[in-house]
Formats: structure tokens, C-alpha cells, sequence
């Protein structure tokens, strides 16, 4: 028996650009890839989808009647497949658009000799962008619920606060460039009332020149601005986390850090107490909330600025 | 007699080095720096400190991450030789561990069965395990036990050995390798134990899946997050390949 495999794919053009600059860096996007997002199958319309459906769509397309006899000749299904490529509605009925992939046994080759019946199944890859929506914390525990399966609502809290710092970690790898670096942070920060770590500390870096720093002295590295990640649905006050905010801008005054970005899940507000008192110690208080949409059956991460 | 006399030359060497160096915590050096610096000298390749010339003439040190202790060397000769040693006499608690195994550390690739070995007659010897196959239930009822057992310490780079064997050879379209990553945030580097994935030239940081801050979230969810969660080394880290 002799096998081999046929692919044709429909590509559109992907009009949803990434509007959002993230504020960590000027020049970034923020992506992080799921290699295994398929096997999460995250929301109802990007399941994969099995080669008859996609045989009734394209039979569909293509000729707009029930009549698909020319679906068992090479160059009939080549023709009902450039009339779905060609169509400017060719998505599927969920409204991705995407590409198919399929093979056949014993079907035709290249030259359109017959060489037996399509038989085999193909599947539909969506290269469908969606819109950016906002990332609140019962987004956050469905999507880690998906990932992970029959866990203890405890330890799904954990796993989202694990995920939404990986989240972080997969966009720094995919949009930080030369010249700044936000690094992962373990060691406590000082200030009057008590130690805090800060999640991320960012810098500027010196790229062969090396700049000079506050005090006018060159310098290779310039600190420049602490992160702290929360994945809650809770509003951050003065008080939050036992005063940890509070903490932290005493610390960044401590340390002539300028700038404390809270990157936050979407539901949450930062008090006017919190960011008054961060006016009054000299620290720009800065709010980024999380987002995320599905391209290409991807999960991506954005965060976008809260203006207050 | 002879202890005594060693114990003074003891006393005289940490009094000699006492004069030689200062440790000085993070936000007093950025005070230093700022105030008392008279030039910035140079980066220090190993550990990517950067070096100021203060106005007594002596030699400021200070880490990429400035919460971390800095240090200010009174002798262009001593500040040479802790450079020429790649180690500064300044401890932390978050390297400790590596600093104290780090011979079976950075040999991790050759120590890594017989660890295994290790770990299994421990548990065998205790009862622990009951399946002849590894899977993760069983991954996590190891873990338990050292836990409730306070011998998280003792076997941690055993426990990673086997689950990251484990996660290698579960995970074969990922082509995980072994590797360490050198963290060069303090005076002393950092170094964890990692899987790599060559092709996306992106690493999974093992150790700290396990014993991070989250804490164990489970053998399978670290196997999950290995998977999609690949992070690339950023100018302040390295890589380390072993055999290469």
C-alpha cells in the first residue's frame, strides 16, 4: 500500500496588531508561547477538529450544494479547496480562521493520478487572533483549572500564583531587548518599617558605553524599578499583604528607586492612600494589568497600563 | 603549645583580612557610591560586579542586584586575588547550598546516578515505596516523606536527580538536556540546576520548580510547567552545558 500525504493551508492575514507597549520596555511584545496550549484546549472554539467536518466545509465552499461526488477526485477537491481559500468568509463555524492539514491514504498524487479513496482524517489548526480581553483572577483559576486538572482549590491558588509569575517570566523572555533587564529577585529590600523582596528589579544596562548614573558617576548598571506580581481579586491597599507595599516604597526611596510597577489580574483597583503615599515618598507608583487572547492556538500575554 | 600558635596565626590572618575588606549592605553602598566614588573602574567578568575607585583610594564592589551586600577592598592586590579565586569572602544564604555541594553541583551530570542509586535505597530501606515503576504519585509520596521526614536538605539533589531523569524521559520531543545556570546577581554567583532545551535555546530552572518560593507544587504540574514555560538566560545569567 503505498501512503502519502497531502497538505494545503489557508493563511489570512493577521489584522489584530499588538497595540499594547508594555511599559517595561520600549520597544517589546509581550508573547508568551504554549507549545502544549492544544492539549489544554482552552475555550470552547479552539478544539481540534476531525477531517469530516472539515470534508462537509470545504464540500460547502466549494460548491454550495450537496453534490460533493467531485470530493473523490485529486482535482476536484483541489478546486472545492482553492474556492475556500479563496473565499473572503473562509472560517470555520466557530469563527477561527485557520488552516487544514490532512493526509490520505491510497488517495492521488501531485499529478492528480487516482490512486484509491481519501480516506484518512486531517485536523484544523485556527490561525485565528482574537481580541486582547482582561485577565481577572477566576480567568486565571479557569485557565489553570484547564492546565491542571482535579486539583484542590488550595493548591490551585498556589498554581496560580506560580502560573501568573511563569506568565511574567515567558513575556520577559520574549520581549526584553538590549539596553534594560528585569531580573528575578530574591533578597530582601530595606526600609524603616521592616524588609520586603520585591518580585523583579529592573535596570538599564550599559551595552558597551557605559552610562552615567544618578550621581554622575559612569556606571554599568542603573536600578531603575522594582515589580510586584499579584494574582488576586482584591483591591491593594496600604495595609495589603502586611504592608508589603508600604514596605516597598520605603525601601525604593531607601534605594533612589524611581518607579514600582504592579502588575496585578485585571480585577484589581490600587487605593488612593497606597498611591498618595507613594507620590509623597518620591516613587512613581505605576498599575499594569494582565491580559491575554489565543493566536494561532497559542496563549499570549499583554499587559496593559491603569489609568487612574 | 603548637594549637595555640596556630590559633594565633589564626587570629592574626582574619584580623589581617578585616583590614583588607569591609562588607557594607546594599543601600550603604549605593550611598557610597554616589558620595565617595571617584571613578567607575571596571566589570568583573565572573560575576559581572562592578568596581568603583572610592577617594581614600580604596576599591568599592558592588553586585548586579544592589540588595545584596557589596564590599569595599582597601588593596588593589586583594581585590585581585578574591577576582583571580572567582570568590568573595562574603556568605549568603541563598547560595549556601551550592556553595556547600559544590563539587557534586557542578559535576551533576557524572554524580547524577549514583544520587539516584541514593535516593532509591533510602526510600526502599524506609518502606516508602511500594510501585516497581516511577510515575508521579509516586514521585510525590518520595517527596512527602522527605518532608515529614526533615530530609529535604539532605537528599535535595537526589530528589531533583530523579525527578528531573523522570521529566527527561517523559518528555522526549522537548529534547531536555542537563545543564546548570550560573546567576550572577551576588558578589558569589548562584547556581541552580536546570533542563535545557537546546533547540529553543531556553531553559526550565528545576531547582527552583521545586523548592522555589511557591513551594513543591507536584511532580506532574513541575513536569506541565517544564513543558510551557521555557525562559531564556538574560545578560546577568549563563548557561552551562555540562561536557562542554
Amino acid at each position: 500500500m503505498s501512503v502519502f500525504k497531502g497538505t494545503d493551508t489557508f493563511k489570512g492575514t493577521d489584522t489584530q496588531q499588538h497595540k499594547a507597549k508594555p511599559h517595561i520596555c520600549a520597544s517589546g511584545v509581550m508573547r508568551a508561547e504554549y507549545n502544549s496550549w492544544h492539549d489544554a484546549k482552552y475555550g470552547s472554539n479552539l478544539f481540534d477538529r476531525d477531517w469530516d467536518l472539515g470534508y462537509d466545509e470545504i464540500g460547502s465552499a466549494g460548491g454550495g450544494d450537496n453534490d460533493i461526488s467531485d470530493l473523490s477526485t485529486y482535482s476536484g477537491l483541489k478546486r472545492r479547496l482553492n474556492n475556500f481559500k479563496n473565499k473572503s468568509d473562509t472560517y470555520d463555524q466557530y469563527g477561527n480562521f485557520g488552516s487544514w492539514s490532512y493526509e490520505w491514504v491510497n488517495g492521488y498524487d501531485a499529478t492528480g493520478t487516482l490512486m484509491g479513496e481519501v480516506k484518512s482524517k486531517g485536523t484544523f489548526t485556527p490561525t485565528f487572533v482574537g481580541d486582547w480581553q482582561d485577565l481577572d483572577k477566576k480567568t486565571l483559576l479557569g485557565i489553570v483549572e484547564r492546565l491542571y486538572p482535579g486539583r484542590s482549590s488550595g493548591k490551585l491558588q498556589n498554581l496560580a500564583g506560580s502560573f501568573f509569575e511563569l506568565l511574567f517570566d515567558n513575556y520577559l523572555s520574549n520581549s526584553i531587548k538590549g539596553g534594560f533587564m528585569v531580573v528575578k529577585n530574591p533578597y530582601k529590600v530595606p526600609s524603616e518599617i521592616g524588609n520586603s523582596i520585591p518580585d523583579y528589579f529592573g535596570m538599564y544596562i550599559g551595552s558597551g558605553a557605559i552610562i552615567p548614573n544618578k550621581a554622575g558617576i559612569s556606571s554599568f548598571y542603573e536600578l531603575e524599578t522594582f515589580y510586584e506580581l499579584k494574582a488576586t481579586k482584591n483591591n491593594i491597599g496600604l495595609s495589603s499583604f502586611d504592608k508589603q507595599l508600604q514596605k516597598q516604597i520605603m525601601g525604593a526611596k531607601l534605594l533612589k528607586v524611581q518607579e514600582i510597577i504592579m502588575i496585578t489580574t485585571s480585577d484589581v483597583r490600587l487605593s488612593q492612600p497606597l498611591r498618595s503615599f507613594a507620590g509623597e515618598n518620591g516613587v512613581r507608583l505605576t498599575h499594569q494589568v494582565a491580559q491575554y487572547r489565543i493566536s494561532n492556538g497559542d496563549f499570549e500575554i499583554n499587559y496593559r497600563r491603569v489609568t487612574y | 603549645m603548637k594549637l595555640l600558635f596556630f590559633q594565633i596565626l589564626l587570629f592574626m590572618s582574619i584580623e589581617l583580612n578585616q583590614k583588607n575588606y569591609k562588607v557594607i549592605v546594599g543601600y550603604k553602598a549605593i550611598e557610597l557610591r554616589d558620595e565617595n566614588s571617584t571613578a567607575f573602574i571596571e566589570i568583573i567578568e565572573f560575576n559581572k560586579c562592578q568596581v568603583y575607585k572610592l577617594k581614600d583610594s580604596s576599591y568599592l564592589v558592588m553586585p548586579v542586584n544592589p540588595f545584596y551586600n557589596s564590599i569595599i577592598i582597601y588593596k588593589k592586590s586583594t581585590l585581585e586575588k578574591f577576582v583571580k579565586n572567582e570568590t568573595f569572602p562574603i556568605e549568603s544564604e541563598l547560595s549556601s547550598f551550592y556553595y556547600k555541594n559544590k563539587q557534586k553541583i557542578d559535576k551533576f551530570i557524572d554524580a547524577k546516578e549514583s544520587l539516584k542509586i541514593r535516593l532509591t535505597e533510602y526510600i526502599n530501606q524506609k518502606g516508602v515505596s511500594t510501585q516497581k515503576e516511577t510515575n508521579f504519585n509516586e514521585i510525590d509520596r518520595i517527596f512527602s516523606f522527605l518532608k515529614k521526614n526533615k530530609k529535604l536538605t539532605t537528599y535535595r539533589l537526589e530528589f531533583i536527580a530523579y525527578l528531573g531523569d523522570f521529566i527527561i524521559q517523559n518528555s522526549i520531543s522537548l529534547s531536555f538536556e542537563w545543564a546548570l545556570l550560573k546567576d550572577k546577581q551576588m558578589l558569589n554567583p548562584n547556581v541552580s540546576i536546570i533542563l535545557f532545551n537546546k533547540t529553543k535555546d531556553r531553559y526550565f530552572n528545576l531547582e527552583e520548580a521545586i523548592f522555589g518560593k511557591y513551594g513543591y507544587l507536584g511532580s506532574e504540574n513541575i513536569a506541565k510547567n517544564a513543558s510551557i514555560h521555557l525562559i531564556k538566560e538574560n545578560p546577568i545569567q549563563q548557561v552551562l552545558l555540562f561536557g562542554k
